[in-house]
């Protein structure tokens, strides 16, 4: 059988997009190189504990919000159950060398309020932040479905102004320009490159709501499972695509798997890094300067993560996050800070199935490919001994760090597991294991969904933004270019 | 840089990135019919014109309008001359 689309890559926008075109009534093939669908959202078990990877926490999931909209349209938000985080402080972020903390509340009044009574100083420069995120956040089409397709400007998101020349223009107290700073994490680019566009549309989301999900990432996976298998999208799990086969016209005509299988296809859609999108396609049928531009796009930040298991029966993080900070530290999001100063984040608050009284406890720290370099030749389950010291070394930095900072940890989190650059790289399929993929940063302009080759997509977070939201985003951009964005965003507004 | 410099390292850079064949980038050159290159060429060739001569582009406007070939020297060479002259 020749399918409508072939879809390479069963991330949640692959999936996301596969859904979309099979509710069209497309026959839709999905292909996948893991051994099931969405590897990095599914998150993994370790000694009967759950670990999330690809997922914590969202934005934009309370009923009528964005996210919730979407989950509609795609038919699976009867399969997942959302659990709130605290709207008091769904993040703690702490300050040990200043003996601060600050807690960050959910919905623009609260947070508000919040930043006023602490920097009272500051109001008006407070009100003008919040004012221009959401200003910003509305702006996009696929954000704000009120909002006209044609007004955005998306070149206007690759100049700036940075985060931090907006901080800057509106504070003098440092500590604020800390704490606002604070959830670049959930992008993966430090304030002085990301837009201020971009980081308002990524925060803007969980600054109204922040919810996790019953099972984590894999309660997403299996809601998509289930709903995928509804509506007959055929799911090629296994077999990573090795090329992508095109007719004399130039138009795609299979996808080949390593196996030599071919996949017949009208068009093929590409859910993975950009750059690997290059090795697919025969040569001369992208531009050269299209493909520099593939070539040349830079990662988000990677990173170390310890995985421990709570057995103290105590969560000091029930339905919120903990960010560690140190203060007056330059470039915190780069190995140009020693890992002693970096940033942290710590995850204790998947929501248990009801399996075991254990909590997995998963804390991440900022780092760049090139600080496992040396070993880059290596591969998952055979790594040197000389690696393993240098892993063993930041796991015990990031044990006592965890330790310092949140002293209920202490002696009651056992290290089950330990990722680096290294293992994201190969558990996520991107070229320098970074966590939200392509950057988006000032100056550079990531690929759209269309390309120059006829029935040719890209889809993903190189292309709209981070994160689960940019992700599911990117496939409603994606399909609204091929289906049409009016009918797309009208099937939206039915879902409202 | 003369015009006639900064025309040159246009037409070589376009070539060069888009394959096109020299002796079709004349002035008068309609991007798209006559030198067949796609709206999603353009952000490819913002981002040519911005390493070759080192500025940002940010007339998103002016980027638009653009049409010909001779209404990319035109543009640039301004654009030249504004760097040059700014502080």
């Amino acid at each position: 059988m020749k399918y409508d689309f072939a879809i390479i890559g069963a991330g949640i926008s692959g999936m996301t997009t596969a859904v979309i075109l099979a509710q069209h009534g497309h026959s839709v093939a999905l292909i996948e190189a893991a051994g099931r669908m969405g590897p990095v959202l599914r998150g993994f078990h370790r000694r009967g504990v759950y670990f999330d990877t690809g997922f914590h926490y969202t934005g934009g999931l309370d009923d009528g919000e964005i996210l919730d909209i979407f989950f509609r349209y795609l038919g699976i938000n009867d399969k997942i159950q959302k659990i709130p985080f605290d709207p008091d402080g769904f993040d703690l972020f702490r300050f040990p060398s200043l003996k601060e903390d600050f807690l960050f509340p959910c919905g623009y009044n609260r947070i508000q309020e919040r930043f006023c009574s602490v920097f009272p100083k500051e109001q008006k420069g407070i009100r003008d932040f919040f004012h221009a995120v959401r200003e910003s956040f509305q702006s996009r089409p696929y954000l704000n479905l009120d909002q006209d397709m044609s007004s955005f400007q998306k070149l206007r998101t690759v100049y700036g102004p940075s985060l931090k020349a907006v901080l800057d223009s509106l504070f003098k107290d440092r500590h604020l320009k800390r704490i606002l700073s604070g959830h670049c994490y959930l992008h993966g680019v430090s304030p002085e490159e990301v837009p201020f566009s971009q980081h308002a549309a990524v925060v803007g989301s969980y600054y109204t709501s922040v919810h996790g999900l019953r099972g984590g990432g894999a309660g997403l996976v299996h809601a998509f499972e289930e709903r995928l298998s509804e509506i007959g999208v055929d799911v090629f799990c296994g077999q990573r695509a090795s090329a992508i086969d095109f007719s004399g016209t130039g138009h795609p005509e299979a996808v080949r798997l390593q196996d030599g299988t071919r996949i017949l296809s009208r068009a093929c859609i590409s859910s993975i890094h950009p750059r690997f999108l290059l090795n697919l396609v025969p040569s001369g049928l992208f531009r050269p300067a299209y493909i520099r531009r593939l070539e040349a796009l830079d990662e988000s930040f990677s990173s170390f993560i310890l995985y421990g298991v709570n057995r103290s029966g105590r969560n000091p993080l029930k339905k919120r996050n903990l960010f560690v900070f140190s203060a007056d530290t330059k470039d915190p999001f780069t190995n140009n800070c020693p890992l002693e100063k970096r940033p942290l984040f710590i995850s204790s608050a998947t929501p248990e199935n009801g399996r075991s009284e254990s909590q997995g406890v998963a804390v991440i720290c900022p780092s760049m490919a090139n600080q496992t370099a040396p070993w880059k030749d290596t591969r998952a389950g055979h790594r040197p001994e000389g690696y393993q010291r240098v892993k063993g070394r930041i796991m015990g930095i990031l044990k006592h760090r965890m330790e310092e900072s949140c002293p209920e940890f202490k002696d009651a989190v056992e290290v089950v597991e330990g990722a680096t650059p290294l293992t994201l790289r190969d558990f996520s399929n991107s070229p320098a294991g970074s966590l939200y993929g392509v950057k988006h940063r000032i100056g550079q302009y990531n690929p759209g969904p269309a390309t120059r080759i006829k029935g040719l997509y890209l889809v993903g977070q190189a292309v709209v933004a981070p994160g689960v939201l940019g992700a599911v985003i990117s496939a409603f951009l994606t399909c609204g270019s091929i289906l049409d964005h009016d009918r797309i965003r009208k099937e939206l507004n039915a879902c409202r | 840089m003369r015009d006639s410099e900064i025309v040159e390292k246009i037409n070589s850079a376009l070539a060069e990135e888009f394959e096109l064949d020299p002796a079709s980038m004349v002035p008068e050159a309609t991007l798209f019919e006559d030198l067949e290159l796609d709206s999603l060429d353009l952000v490819d060739m913002v981002i040519v014109l911005e390493q070759t001569f080192g500025f940002k582009i940010r007339e998103e406007e002016e980027i638009r309008s653009i049409r010909t070939l001779g209404d990319i020297h035109a543009f640039v060479i301004k654009k030249t001359h504004q760097v040059l002259q700014s502080p």
